[in-house]
């Protein structure tokens, strides 16, 4: 390992500074803890106030109870969001890890051998390769390069994808000379998904790194960010995960593009206000971070939750366990939003978006478990894993407010008015509407909403960053249009989300896939994801209508995006009118209208995966000769005879009909076996002609050929 | 390393060929030059034909297998050195604190 310029690396951060963050963050938490309450309770009081018997009855006083939870949530995000706003007024956060170390000191600072692993399941290869690509690149453009190791390490079973993987981790390595750098491990078994593969992977190599940089499949980020966040981690020895803050980039559809927008203008105020929170127990976010990895080998181990259906089993949103592991630990966990030039990439449609939602949700609400049952887990983790449970729980919360409300108006109408709602009080109640309470309690609410989004143009303003956005003008109207797409996804996430809870509680079909990260969705797709929500919507609305029409007037908001839920899918989901309004200036950011190294490196050095179009990567695995040698070594040699006659039945089949008669599983038996490939490939050049094979081979005749193995 | 047809014996029905013509073994040998990378030009087909006219000329039952053979002594086929697919494994162990 490099040793740093600093011989004891515990001089560098005293314990005073240790102190002074943790005495500011107390402070902080309960300034935010007060305001956030005081107005909680405002609003509720108002909302009582609203209500026809003020809260006179079980039905209003739910009603009043899960808009209070609700109003929390919001209030939370418009603190947060003021907070940020003022940190970087003056400057950001002088708590912050980059504020306590200038550049040119820590530009000195001998980086420590890290290793760069991307765990990868089912991802599109040639976009992959090429983001790490575009990485080891940048790095290698530091001058460090010597310091640092990349591994791809893949759990994918499906061999179209992992022969793909193999061949373009062969490709890359001679394309970039990097033999002996970049690295490829495949888990035959997947236990415990991702934090299951990064586990496999430092208890193979872990100890060989002092650092380990955990990526993901759409990840991107600079060689100098990189460089600055193990600098970083060199000279602050407390610091056990060190979290960027990755900005959505290369969104195509529509949908992608108003997410990409909004986490680039309102991102930053969000993130400071977060990390100034949060400070050394910020959260991890899986991915874009650098971890110390002896600390977390020895701390982070994940256990299987011990409980009952969904607390019960691997769990699946490790990252925010990790993080209050390493704290619990006595690390140190930090966000750094200054940390520039890291990247990722978002769902492209709203289908594949809701689907990763899912995961997420079941994910989240897992942490429940170590809410209230873990050992010596920090309350700032406890809260963070809360805010993460509530995130989705909002939804059915929002939907139950929705139900409750149309309770009250439907008993209101419907319903004898009850003048002794309260049966031990001797006073009437006269049941009475507060129109002008309830527009101020809207509007208030709406100004919580929409507020932190102006405050974050006025950020951009003040940083004069507008201009990356393409100008006052630009930036104003992709502002409206990203709060028109997002108010028409509210009601829409709203009912999937409440689904996916509900889905998660029962411990319903859920399935960790692979995400879709580049094409479309279809009708199909779509009026599958989203009938019942309009189909629900419609019988909402017409019940509205015929209760009240004010009440259906108030329902609207609500029910439209619902009633329009597929279309408007379909047309987020659009490349085309995502490219058209970058086009005429909508939706532009700044990496896109000032250019950025990085991404242009990116689209400059494509890889591809298949030398020949109409071969898929497993007949070119068994066909082309030096390709089938790069798999053999990958293979494994299997010797037990109940293992060899079933290979033997494949080989014969493979032979006879092809590969595409052989399912996965039966593709993936074959493809891991050395001696199959082999034989295979003999076998294929010598079929008859007639054959399947033998048609195949005539196929190529005159086809050309990208040299992607030679 | 060279990628070569002849390690592994094939069950001899599988291979047997019938009925071959000199057309069909030839672009049976331009496709495996093609795809392993060796460009098709005008040497290395004159050399590829030679091959065919010599098989056929002789009274062999298993031309392919004899082209599969003969073909990497005539013509040399690109080599592939493979990166070091993974460092040498230093086990090391997760800690788990009880929960």
């Amino acid at each position: 390992m490099s040793p740093t310029h600093i011989a004891d690396p515990t001089q560098a951060v005293g314990k005073k500074t240790v102190h002074i963050w943790k005495f500011r963050a107390l402070m902080r938490r309960t300034v935010l803890g007060t305001l956030v309450l005081g107005q909680t309770i405002i609003a509720t009081w108002a909302m009582i106030i609203v209500l026809p018997y003020h809260g006179g009855d079980i039905l209003e006083i739910s009603l009043a109870g899960v808009f209070s939870l609700l109003f929390f949530g919001i209030s939370v995000g418009f603190w947060l969001g003021l907070y940020g706003f003022v940190v970087r007024l003056f400057g950001g956060d002088r708590m912050s890890l980059m504020h306590r170390h200038p550049p040119e000191t820590l530009a000195s600072v001998q980086p420590a051998r890290t290793a760069i692993i991307m765990p990868i399941y089912h991802e599109p290869v040639d976009r992959t390769f090429a983001r790490l690509q575009a990485i080891y690149r940048s790095l290698a453009a530091t001058g460090h390069i010597e310091h640092f190791e990349f591994f791809v390490i893949s759990d994918s079973h499906d061999p179209q994808y992992w022969l793909a993987e193999q061949a373009v981790w062969y490709h890359l390595c001679k394309k970039l000379n990097a033999d002996g750098r970049i690295f490829y491990r495949r888990r035959p078994i997947n236990l415990k998904y991702k934090s299951g593969n990064v586990a496999d992977f430092l208890r193979r190599w872990g100890r060989n790194y002092k650092y380990v940089m955990v990526l993901d499949a759409d990840s991107l980020i600079a060689g100098e960010t990189i460089l600055q966040m193990v600098r970083l981690l060199e000279v602050e020895p407390k610091v056990g995960i060190l979290q960027s803050c990755p900005l959505i980039v290369n969104a195509e559809s529509l949908f992608a593009r108003v997410q990409q927008f909004a986490n680039h203008l309102y991102g930053p105020i969000f993130t400071t206000g977060l990390a100034a929170l949060q400070l050394g127990e910020a959260a991890y976010w899986g991915h874009n971070a650098l971890i110390r990895s002896e600390a977390f080998m020895r701390h982070c181990g994940l256990r299987k939750l011990p409980g009952r259906g969904i607390f019960s089993g691997a769990i699946m949103s490790h990252d925010f366990v990790e993080a209050a592991y390493m704290v619990r630990a006595g690390y140190e966990v930090w966000l750094e939003p200054e940390l520039i030039s890291s990247y990722e990439e978002c769902p492209p449609t709203l289908v594949e978006d809701l689907t990763r939602d899912k995961r997420w949700a079941k994910g989240n609400l897992q942490h429940l478990w170590l809410v209230f049952r873990g050992k010596n887990i920090r309350m700032a983790h406890r809260l963070a894993f809360l805010n993460g449970v509530m995130s989705y729980v909002a939804s059915p919360l929002w939907l139950l407010f929705l139900i409750l409300s149309t309770g009250v108006a439907t008993r209101l109408i419907l319903w004898p008015i009850n003048y002794f709602p309260d049966k031990n009080s001797p006073f009437p109640v006269w049941p009475e509407w507060n129109p002008h309470m309830a527009l101020a309690l809207v509007s208030s609410t709406f100004l919580l909403l929409f507020l932190p989004k102006f405050l974050a143009v006025l950020d951009a303003a003040y940083k004069r960053r507008l201009s990356g956005f393409g100008g006052i003008l630009s930036t104003f109207f992709s502002m409206i249009l990203e709060i028109l797409v997002s108010s028409l996804l509210a009601p829409v996430r709203m009912l999937a989300h409440s689904r996916f809870v509900i889905d998660a509680l029962f411990n319903l079909n859920l399935k960790w896939a692979g995400q879709n990260r580049s094409s479309e969705t279809s009708w199909q797709q779509t009026l599958i994801s989203q009938l019942p929500g309009s189909i629900l919507a419609a019988c909402w609305a017409g019940f509205t209508y015929r209760l009240d029409f004010i009440f259906f007037l108030w329902s609207l908001p609500v029910v439209v995006p619902l009633l329009l839920a597929a279309p408007i899918s379909i047309i987020l989901g659009k490349v085309k009118v995502g490219t058209m309004l970058k086009k005429i200036g909508i939706l532009r950011i700044p990496e896109e209208i000032k250019g950025n190294a990085l991404l242009d490196e990116l689209v400059q050095h494509d890889i591809r995966t298949t030398s020949y179009a109409h071969l898929t990567v497993f007949e070119e695995a068994i066909l082309a000769p030096a390709v089938n040698k790069l798999h053999q070594a990958f293979a494994r040699q299997h010797h037990g005879r109940e293992q060899m006659d079933v290979l033997h039945n494949l080989r014969r089949r493979c032979l006879e009909e092809g590969i595409s008669r052989l399912n996965i599983r039966e593709q993936s038996i074959l493809a891991q076996d050395r001696e199959t490939l082999q034989w295979l490939h003999q076998a294929v050049w010598r079929a008859e002609s007639g054959s399947y094979w033998a048609k195949l081979i005539k196929s190529l005749e005159g086809t050309s050929r990208n040299d992607y193995i030679s | 390393m060279t990628t070569t047809f002849a390690a592994t014996p094939i069950d001899r029905q599988e291979r047997a060929m019938q009925n071959i013509t000199s057309e069909d073994l030839f672009d049976r040998i331009c496709s495996y030059l093609r795809l392993s990378g060796v460009p098709l030009r005008l040497d290395s087909t004159l050399i590829a034909l030679e091959l065919v006219k010599e098989i056929l000329a002789s009274d062999t039952t298993d031309v392919l297998d004899r082209i599969i053979v003969e073909l990497p002594k005539r013509l040399q086929i690109p080599e592939i050195s493979l990166p070091l697919l993974c460092p040498l494994v230093n086990r090391g162990s997760i800690g788990y604190q009880d929960e």
